[in-house]
């Protein structure tokens, strides 16, 4: 399932793929496949992509009914 | 530049992939040597053990290599390699194609009986060889499209 909430959040930050790959230290592929829903990410990854576009993990990564 | 620096650092989901091509590469040449074992009676008297082992080997680094690529999860992705690769994979991929055209000639031409052509230093080692370059290449050159499409899409 694609994740829209991260991309729209992290299009709000007007920051590109490669931008916020390089502030929480992966590469600009691991970004677009979470993006995309390939691929899911480690709390650790999760909570370093929140503190870079300051939101919560709710915001980001919890699944709406 | 020191030795340090040519170390690359790859994320967790590279990780994962990584793990995964190598998996996959292990298990190809086992599946390859099993098949070598069980049915090499067969063709022991046209393939040479040396062509037999090199295609195995290779095959396996080359699916390591590939599957690495594609998912990128390999090393040579890297910013600090891929400018190099840029202009290394399209010319490698000619090259190669030259090779399996000119070695494809040579079998028919020169070598002609099939112990020549499978034996030490034949030209069915080349083929194989430059097959699997060209494998690599193709592989590195599909993600820079993938990269390209993403990275217009985003």
């Amino acid at each position: 399932m694609k994740n829209l909430r991260l991309k729209a959040a992290r299009a709000g930050k007007d920051l590109s793929q490669q931008a916020l790959a390089d502030a929480v230290g992966v590469s600009r592929q691991t970004i677009s496949a979470i993006e995309k829903g390939d691929y899911n990410p480690t709390i650790n990854l999760c909570v370093a992509i929140c503190k870079a576009l300051d939101r919560t993990l709710d915001e980001l990564f919890w699944e709406q009914e | 530049m020191t030795k340090q620096s040519y170390f690359v650092q790859l994320d967790e989901r590279q990780r994962q992939f990584a793990y995964q091509s190598y998996f996959y590469g292990f298990w190809t040449m086992v599946f390859l040597l099993w098949v070598q074992i069980v049915f090499g009676h067969f063709w022991k008297s046209v393939l040479s053990q040396e062509f037999v082992t090199f295609s195995i080997l290779i095959s396996g680094v080359c699916l390591q290599t590939c599957y690495g690529i594609i998912k990128g999860a390999h090393p040579f992705l890297h910013p600090k390699f891929a400018k190099q690769l840029s202009l290394i994979a399209p010319l490698l991929a000619v090259v190669s194609l030259g090779v399996i055209a000119w070695s494809v000639w040579e079998m028919l031409t020169v070598d002609k009986t099939l112990p020549v052509i499978f034996g030490r230093g034949g030209s069915a080692g080349m083929i194989v060889l430059y097959l699997n370059l060209f494998a690599m290449a193709c592989s590195f050159l599909y993600r820079k499209r993938l990269d390209a499409k993403e990275e217009a899409d985003e």
